[in-house]
């Protein structure tokens, strides 16, 4: 239903615009009053002497004739409106009656009670906006409610967030939930794919438009100390003796400070303790160390955390094996030879395969280039589509170049495992990289000025010289040869100068080879984490360091590394060529950098602990045709089929029968197997009655990315704008400026053309 | 329109006016040459002594490489420095401070032992040369325009002595060298000389020299003045395609 509203305001132009309208009334009033009084006093002094009563006529009509102009000026304008009565969308509030909610702290209080009663001071504001909420309660069912008071009968052992926003969507009326207000700790205990199950709710709730508001409540209940393992980061497979990173999350929750000592079994060997500071509180730390692979063959390792009955076992399994092919996608920013000597240098190894990207002509030449055999068309701007590689390397490449769903590609990806090496290619276009989503994952910042390509002036004096003698000239060409010839203009080559523990990190032999180079682009300074290699001999950075060569930085599960020199061909040229130092620099580098990437077949964030009876998600990844198998003790083995595909990972579901150590066992048909154990429990060490204060980082993201918010005492004011005049859209505004109107130019010339006649008249013209 | 938006229009419209006619000259040319990244990349021509102790054939026309150089920056992502280098071929570090290196010239060359065994180790480790033959006249050749005694001297005798194991074939039109950059569907365009086709010197299936007998430095020269219109850019397109295919072949 619509219905039509006329109002009438009035509107300044010229410098007046944009005053404010009684600052704009006040000069247009003084101008006017100034003029008034000086037609007043131009009439009072005339040629010929005039009645009082003519007077008076032709001062009004000067009068009439300058109040109208002004009139103009301030430009009237007709505003008509159309406005159309609201449908307004219904309210849904939806409470959480969790053990969490409902469980007592130490003076009483109850989540659900603290939520609710700050809902109580929100609900007048809601119901104006959206009239009578509707309400439900959820805690491991859904129900539909008649009041915010009134009881539930639910199973209340876990917290089913997500399920129960997707049934309140799901109960929605035609036309979606105006908002949906959940009163809740956000702790979901249902045990699901948490980061999957909130981008569902997010959008089923965008689908319908539905802004999502929550309330959360909180109280002072603690739950009793834990200490468990969140997540457990190895690589599946790495090469002989290589080196890898071992590293483990912890969460914990403790009254007072307290040290846990930690264990690692590597191999058969024990490593000596080590002790871990628990600071009082919920804390959740990492703690990571260096392993060192040995020969070929599968490397065990036992991490015991703590002591006694209270201490935490995590197991974990190496594949020890020499690498398969390292995949390196080669993407060129503009030719470089670099390629040319790497290309050459890898086809001699079979254990490299190397798929250039070359951009031959400038983005503005327009016109289509052929793609050399073997080459990509461009970057991939999919993680799924970079899968296909173990190390991307980036070379003489400028920002501008890579999409932006291609940089966030690139970056999913090795933050999932990939590998960047980023051969900076100078200064300038480095510079450009200031602020990326690629910088954040290089391991330095970036600065600098770019070098400018001019010729010298023996170059530029000649060919100014050849153009004025027509094109070609004998004698002026062979004196310019004679010249140039003369002229040596090589530059110097320099040796990396390695950092210490360079040789420890990525081997000896690299070291040994003692890469030259002539040019390097400046970066400012290197990360915080970031481990530099090399640096220059003689350079410094802002930092007073030697300016960086080769520095590394791990990035998720991934890694990146930047070498700011070009790629050494210079260096190659200036080897004799029954020389290996290149060939065995790039081969050890670029093997290194792969040594963690993922290979054969293997788990995915797969959870290390379950609980008896409750279902359980395991993702697993390549392989050729892998069997997935869990094993407790001596027990007969159960065979877990894939239930299901998301993106590249196979998902198995299964529910642990009987409490234990777990062993999950991953073989594919080439016998390449890898191995995860998972402590099972009779009830879950931590959930409804942990103690955990409200997720209120999931209730933000949830109103953040809905369009809602996080409540606390005060409606939003989309809620409070709209209180006061329930039930209507502004759909249209029409305005018709009234100062050029015919009929204001006609009474305008009609006063001027009247005042002139009478002047006439009475003999003034 | 209203009162507002017409002043507004016609202010800004006389500003504009004015203003296109007083900086219309700092507008800038739309064939500026595009941003490069990475280091400056150097040319060179190489130094040799030709039949009779000749010390000159070797620098004929070092503008056309000039002239290549500003083609090569303006229609490819290349930065190539705007110098002219000598590569002596009797220096083996004066030739491998140059990834590609030119040379050029109408009499045969003459190399000593030391400058094949200089020229070898160059492409051994990984350089690469392109070789033309030229047409000007000199050293009582006679101006006849089928000369091509640059390229069979170096395709009989010199190549062979360079690189042995090496193997000296015809390019096909369907070769990439053709279609890297520009596309030439009737092989390497052909200026002067005798038509012999492009020849690569290939070692263990890769490309490590290319020899013209087509002239193709008098086309960067001068070639609408002296081949006919259109000579010269099929000539510095031609250019192009050598130098990106020398840096992309796998």
């Amino acid at each position: 239903m619509t219905s039509t509203v006329q109002s009438f305001s009035w509107g300044f132009g010229g410098p007046l615009a944009n005053l404010p309208l009684a600052l704009a009334w006040s000069i247009l009033g003084a101008i006017g009053i100034a003029g008034a009084i000086w037609i007043v006093l131009g009439y009072r002094r005339t040629l010929v002497a005039l009645t009082s009563r003519r007077r008076a006529t032709l001062t009004s009509l000067r009068l009439a004739l300058w109040l109208l102009l002004l009139l103009a000026l301030a430009g009237p304008t007709r505003i008509e409106r159309t406005y159309s009565k609201k449908q307004t969308r219904p309210l849904a509030v939806v409470l959480d009656r969790s053990d969490s909610m409902t469980a007592a702290d130490n003076r009483g209080a109850r989540r659900a009670d603290d939520a609710l009663r700050r809902w109580r001071a929100l609900a007048p504001a809601a119901e104006k906006t959206f009239g009578k909420p509707k309400v439900f309660a959820f805690a491991e069912d859904f129900t539909p409610l008649s009041s915010t008071e009134a009881h539930a009968n639910l199973r209340t052992r876990n917290t089913h967030v997500f399920d129960s926003l997707k049934n309140t969507l799901a109960a929605a009326p035609a036309g979606g939930w105006g908002a949906v207000v959940m009163l809740t700790d956000g702790l979901d205990t249902s045990g699901g794919d948490a980061a999957a199950a909130l981008n569902d709710s997010i959008r089923g709730a965008l689908a319908t438009s539905t802004p999502i508001f929550s309330l959360p409540g909180r109280n002072r209940f603690a739950g009793g100390e834990f200490l468990s393992v969140r997540e457990l980061s190895a690589p599946s497979q790495v090469p002989p003796r290589s080196q890898f990173n071992f590293e483990l999350t912890l969460e914990s929750f403790q009254a007072t400070a307290r040290t846990v000592p930690v264990r690692l079994r590597v191999g058969q060997d024990w490593r000596p303790p080590e002790t871990i500071a628990l600071a009082a509180g919920r804390r959740a730390f990492t703690w990571s160390t260096e392993i060192a692979a040995g020969a070929a063959g599968s490397l065990p390792l036992e991490l015991v955390i703590g002591e006694g009955a209270a201490a935490i076992t995590t197991r974990a399994e190496v594949r020890i094996s020499p690498s398969d092919t390292t995949r390196i996608l080669y993407y060129q920013g503009a030719l470089d030879w670099g390629y040319r000597f790497l290309s050459d240098i890898l086809r001699r190894d079979p254990a490299f395969s190397l798929t250039p990207i070359f951009n031959l002509a400038p983005a503005r030449a327009g016109r289509s280039v052929s793609i050399p055999a073997g080459s990509l068309p461009d970057l991939p701007d999919t993680a799924a589509g970079l899968d296909a590689y173990d190390i991307v390397v980036l070379a003489n490449a400028a920002a501008f170049q890579f999409s932006e769903a291609q940089q966030t590609a690139l970056t999913a990806w090795v933050r999932a495992g990939g590998v960047v090496l980023f051969l900076a290619p100078d200064d300038d276009a480095t510079h450009g990289y200031a602020g990326t989503e690629l910088e954040r994952m290089l391991p330095v910042v970036f600065t600098g000025l770019r070098n400018e390509n001019t010729a010298d002036a023996a170059t530029t004096a000649f060919r100014d010289n050849i153009r004025r003698l027509g094109g070609a000239h004998g004698s002026v060409e062979a004196a310019f040869a004679s010249d140039a010839k003369r002229v040596r203009n090589v530059p110097a080559l320099a040796s990396f100068a390695w950092e210490a523990s360079a040789g420890s990190i990525i081997g000896a032999d690299t070291v040994t080879a003692s890469p030259m180079f002539a040019n390097y682009a400046r970066v400012d300074r290197a990360k915080p984490g970031a481990t530099v290699l090399a640096r220059h001999p003689r350079q410094k950075s802002a930092d007073g360091a030697g300016a960086i060569l080769l520095a590394l930085q791990r990035y998720g599960r991934g890694q990146s590394a930047i070498l700011t020199s070009d790629a050494l061909w210079r260096w190659k040229l200036n080897q004799p060529s029954k020389e290996r130092g290149a060939e065995l620099f790039w081969q050890n580098l670029l093997s290194w950098l792969a040594r963690e990437r993922p290979r054969g077949p293997r788990f995915e964030r797969t959870p290390l602990t379950g609980e008896v009876g409750r279902e359980l998600v395991i993702r697993t990844l390549g392989g050729n045709n892998p069997r997935l198998t869990a094993r407790l003790d001596e027990s007969r083995a159960l065979t877990l089929p894939a239930s299901g595909q998301q993106g590249s990972s196979r998902l198995h579901t299964w529910t642990p029968p009987s409490p234990g150590l777990w062993l999950l066992t991953l073989t594919d048909a080439e016998n390449r197997t890898v191995r995860h154990w998972l402590s099972v429990n009779a009830v879950a060490p931590a959930g409804e009655a942990s103690g955990l204060p409200p997720d209120e980082s999931l209730l933000q993201e949830l109103a953040r990315r809905t369009g809602g918010a996080v409540l606390e005492n005060t409606p939003p004011s989309a809620w409070l704008s709209t209180a006061g005049e329930p039930g209507i859209d502004l759909l249209r505004e029409q305005r018709t400026p009234l100062w050029h109107g015919g009929l204001l130019l006609t009474l305008l010339l009609g006063l001027y053309g009247a005042e002139l006649l009478l002047r006439r008249r009475w003999q003034l013209l | 329109m209203n009162r507002k938006l017409f002043l507004q229009t016609l202010a800004f419209g006389g500003t504009a006016l004015l203003a296109g006619r007083a900086l219309g000259q700092n507008v800038p040319a739309p064939n500026t040459a595009p941003v490069k990244t990475g280091a400056l990349l150097p040319w060179a021509r190489m130094r040799f002594r030709a039949r009779d102790q000749d010390d000159k054939d070797w620098g004929v026309h070092p503008h056309g490489d000039l002239n290549l150089i500003d083609h090569l920056t303006l229609n490819t992502t290349l930065n190539l420095s705007r110098k002219w280098n000598v590569a002596d071929v009797a220096k083996l570090e004066d030739l491998t401070a140059f990834p590609f290196i030119f040379m050029h010239g109408e009499l045969p060359p003459v190399f000593t032992d030391a400058e094949r065994a200089n020229v070898r180790e160059y492409l051994l480790r990984g350089g690469f040369l392109f070789a033309e033959d030229c047409v000007i006249g000199q050293g009582n050749l006679g101006n006849n325009r089928h000369n091509d005694f640059f390229f069979r001297h170096m395709a009989e005798t010199e190549l062979a002595r360079i690189l042995p194991e090496a193997r000296l074939q015809r390019l096909e039109r369907d070769h990439p060298i053709f279609h890297t950059v520009f596309d030439f569907k009737n092989g390497i365009p052909h200026m002067q000389g005798t038509p012999h086709g492009l020849h690569a010197l290939v070692l263990n299936g890769r490309i490590v020299a290319l020899l013209s007998p087509s002239d193709i430095h008098c086309g960067w020269t001068n070639g609408d003045q002296w081949f006919g219109r259109g000579a010269s850019t099929r000539a510095l397109q031609m250019g192009a395609n050598v130098y990106a295919f020398a840096m992309t072949q796998p």
